[in-house]
């Protein structure tokens, strides 16, 4: 009998009730995914709930996660406002020029409708002095719609639903590669001032430029100026909507010097007229506003024809974007009046009609 | 929805399961019913909602026909040309569905290229699972039309169709062995035991998906991105972690298709039964797909005459089953030609010149499940096997053989497989791609290491990520080779508190694996 009610409880003990595993397995759960929660939540790589904590510095590698929490959690008074090609500036030359505390808003293809999305949560949840807004020419003609969601953007960091907050909370790459790249950087160092500067892994040249530029050997004919005028109407609104919304912020806008390569394109594939056309009534109508001040640096043509400047058709070299925010502070290559803009236009044209007439 | 996504693990499974038995605790049998349906179209919806209604038209279609039969046969007795006539309607409507989403491209494009037309593509994007539910009602309909198969109350054959575990990527279930089990209340009770099996499968099923199959996915696209550089052996390797991921993948999903089933007191049958241990092809099409292969012999194989009528006919249906089935994988020639090269194993492998000295273990076990095709071991050519090699060698050369057949299903065209099967025999020169593609397995876990090693010693990284590469295939082959498979695992398992915290811990490790950081590739930047 003795040996029967060992032999049982030796079972009971090598085969447990399920309710047993089943709580075992629970509990394994609730304590591996509620501590890779918190230790997300405590050092927060991507300011998705704070600023960095425990003297960690705000290293920012990845705009498309990070932009967002940087403008709803870091302190600044100021914004950097653009594509790739801002992000090699180092904020404080910003800093030294105008005073404040400039960090980044950056999109890849500097697309209006993502920006201006961007410069509003900014504004959400800061008062902003200074708005240091590159436009591209390309931002012009795009389409004015936002493009986060359908470039793959992780939207769960975008908006404020604490639901989907789960792929943030629970990412092994969050966990393994972002919080020790954060944590590693941040014991070397890290200095906030280079947020997403690419440049120390390019080579600007004239070979590196020319091995991204395929000339074409059609000129196609010019397309008509007024191409592009339905987007182009859609994103001025959004641009003068923002600009109009928030009198008490000065607005720096800026077209970039994109190399002679690039206008070559332009003549070439017919576009010329209709981008001349667009930065024209862009600058015009942004002129139209008390708290704009307006620059182009485009018809510099000892920047744009040494294409030693350049790694391919549009993206400078830092020293560029340091160049831009001197200018900037001095007033150099501003646009004042409607005057100014016709005088720079036609500038333009003719720096193109040399980029399409020169030999690469 | 995917079973490897957060939504569904921890909201839609959970809200399912807590509906499920809490109305067939209060014995609202056909609120539980409905209940599950509902939140199956949910889960199909969730994709794509407009598919909705191909799924749901589809279902009509098929339920609207077995209706018209019932009619029919409340009157009297059906005569066999109406019967036939039926049959001809049902699956020549479901099969007409399944050719415009899935053929049309492919029919087109072949006439163009045949007949020199121009026909434009039309770029019909294909419905998630419709060649599972397709399959699945043609096999209730032919049933049905043949008068074989009862006709259900629709929300019975509705569940039959919708049930989310198996819905989208198998297994293909058969009306007769689920539409029982849904009516059975001693299925609606809440059986810890059964529940708990099917979190551990569940757990396994995950882990081989993400934290096996998606691990090895890297190297695999870049190596059939790469397919002219390759040496022999990188394309190996390459063609190695893609028999080794594709196995984890299919089976990880259809492992958590069957442990959902087992929570929610419902068997779903078995797909994979350790088919990389198989020591030929016709044994390997017994261990893999079994599912689609039942499915092949009980409504092509055995009304094609199956092995009853001479030699050539065999040959002949069993190639027709292939090519079928290569079709039935994708719309592409590759596809068909991968289908008939496994059919003339198949075929090779009933003349009786080579054959393992043993069955195997595999053989001598009871089914898994019923309809198993090719039971009845017969030679064409001779009454006793010319040469028998020792059963590793065998199955050595069945998973090579097979590893190699994978070219043509993951290439993207038979130029590109036919590279890839030459690398093997003519690329002798290293190290070729071999380190840059090792250079692709990084996996996360190891991020710091990597990082270590791009900063002190470069010079390493690429070497150490391809011992990593090949680690990975050798716990791979361990995996597959050596160990039970996970249904077996989760059949036999003691279920301890070590078993709860190990599958635990690969359960938070692969949810973990759910979201990762991409790279967006805008110039690198």
């Amino acid at each position: 009998m003795r040996k029967i009610r060992h032999s049982n409880t030796q079972t009971a003990h090598s085969a447990p009730s399920a309710g047993h595993y089943l709580r075992s397995f629970a509990l394994t759960c609730a304590v591996l995914l509620g501590f890779c929660a918190l230790l997300v939540f405590l050092l927060d790589p991507f300011f998705h709930y704070h600023r960095p904590w425990f003297g960690l510095a705000a290293v920012q590698t990845e705009k498309e996660y990070q932009v967002v929490g940087a403008l709803d959690h870091l302190p600044y008074d100021s914004l950097i406002v653009g594509s790739s090609v801002t992000e090699n500036n180092y904020n404080g030359w910003y800093d030294e020029a105008f005073g404040g505390q400039t960090i980044k808003a950056v999109r890849s293809y500097g697309a209006t409708a993502d920006l201006c999305w961007l410069l509003s949560r900014a504004h959400e949840t800061h008062r902003l002095r200074h708005v240091y807004y590159n436009i591209d020419p390309t931002s012009l003609y795009a389409e004015p719609e936002i493009t986060f969601a359908a470039s793959g953007c992780p939207m769960y960091l975008y908006d404020r639903n604490p639901l989907n907050d789960v792929s943030y909370l629970l990412n092994k790459t969050v966990l393994f590669e972002e919080i020790p790249h954060s944590v590693l950087m941040s014991l070397r160092g890290y200095d906030e001032n280079t947020s997403y500067n690419w440049c120390a892994s390019k080579t600007f040249s004239r070979d590196a430029a020319l091995s991204h530029y395929t000339r074409s050997e059609t000129v196609l004919p010019e397309q008509s100026e007024h191409a592009k005028d339905e987007e182009l109407r859609g994103n001025l609104a959004l641009l003068t909507a923002e600009v109009a919304a928030h009198p008490e912020t000065d607005y720096y806008f800026f077209f970039p010097p994109y190399s002679a390569l690039w206008w070559d394109n332009a003549v070439r594939t017919g576009a010329r007229d209709y981008v001349l056309y667009d930065e024209s009534r862009a600058m015009k109508t942004l002129l139209l506003y008390k708290n704009v001040r307006l620059y182009c640096f485009q018809a510099d043509t000892e920047i744009i024809f040494d294409l030693d400047n350049y790694m391919d058709a549009l993206h400078f070299r830092p020293e560029i974007n340091h160049q831009m925010v001197t200018w900037m502070k001095e007033g150099e290559y501003e646009l004042r009046s409607d005057a100014d803009v016709d005088a720079q236009i036609d500038a333009l044209r003719r720096v193109t009609d040399r980029a399409a007439r020169s030999e690469y | 929805m995917l079973f490897n996504s957060y939504i569904f693990i921890f909201l839609f499974l959970p809200l399912s399961l807590a509906g499920w038995y809490a109305l067939n605790h209060f014995h609202r049998y056909r609120a539980a019913l409905a209940f599950l349906c509902a939140m199956s179209l949910w889960f199909y919806g969730y994709f794509h909602p407009k598919y909705l209604l191909l799924l749901l038209g589809s279902i009509a279609m098929n339920y609207a026909l077995s209706s018209v039969i019932a009619m029919v046969e409340r009157r009297g007795p059906v005569p066999p040309v109406l019967r036939r006539l039926f049959l001809v309607l049902g699956t020549g409507g479901n099969l007409a569905v399944l050719f415009y989403f899935k053929y049309t491209d492919f029919f087109l494009s072949t006439c163009n290229a045949v007949f020199r037309t121009d026909w434009a593509l039309r770029h019909i994007m294909l419905p998630l699972g419709i060649s599972f539910f397709t399959f699945q009602q043609i096999s209730f309909i032919a049933d049905r039309a043949l008068g074989d198969a009862p006709h259900y109350p629709l929300l019975q054959y509705l569940t039959f169709v919708t049930f989310f575990p198996q819905l989208i990527a198998g297994p293909i279930v058969l009306y007769d062995e689920m539409i029982p089990q849904f009516e059975n209340p001693e299925n609606r009770r809440f059986r810890p035991d059964s529940f708990r099996r099917g979190v551990y499968l569940f757990s396994l099923g995950l882990a081989k998906k993400v934290l096996l199959a998606d691990t090895l996915a890297g190297q695999v696209a870049f190596g059939y991105g790469h397919t002219y550089y390759l040496d022999a052996l990188t394309s190996l390797l390459v063609l190695l972690s893609y028999a080794f991921e594709l196995y984890f993948d299919f089976s990880g999903y259809c492992d958590m298709a069957m442990g959902i089933g087992w929570m929610f007191g419902i068997a779903l049958p078995v797909n994979f039964d350790s088919p990389y241990r198989t020591a030929s092809m016709k044994e390997f099409w017994q261990h893999w797909h079994i599912t689609l292969q039942r499915f092949f012999t009980r409504y092509v194989y055995f009304p094609l005459g199956g092995s009853r009528h001479g030699r050539l006919r065999t040959v002949r249906n069993v190639l027709i089953v292939f090519l079928l089935s290569g079709f039935w994988h994708g719309a592409a020639w590759t596809f068909v030609l991968w289908g008939l090269l496994n059919g003339l194993a198949v075929v090779f492998d009933d003349l009786g010149i080579l054959t393992a000295s043993s069955p195997g273990p595999a053989a001598a076990r009871r089914p898994l499940s019923p309809g198993r095709p090719f039971a009845h071991r017969r030679y064409f050519l001779r009454h006793a096997p010319l040469i028998t090699l020792p059963r590793p060698a065998m199955q050595a050369l069945t998973f090579l053989f097979w590893t190699i057949s994978l070219a043509l299903f993951r290439a993207d065209s038979v130029a590109t497989a036919s590279q890839m099967i030459r690398n093997l025999f003519t690329r002798w020169w290293l190290p070729g791609y071999l380190f840059l593609t090792g250079e692709q397995f990084q996996p996360v876990e190891l991020y710091t290491v990597h990082k270590g090693l791009s900063l002190f010693a470069p010079s390493l990284l690429r070497p150490c990520s391809t011992v990593l590469w090949i680690l990975m295939l050798t716990l791979c082959s361990y995996l597959v080779f050596f160990r039970e498979n996970s249904v077996r695992m989760a059949g036999h398992c003691a279920f301890s508190r070590r078993d709860a915290v190990l599958s635990g811990i690969l359960f938070c490790w692969s949810v973990l694996s759910l979201s990762g950081v991409s790279t967006f590739l805008y110039f690198n930047f």
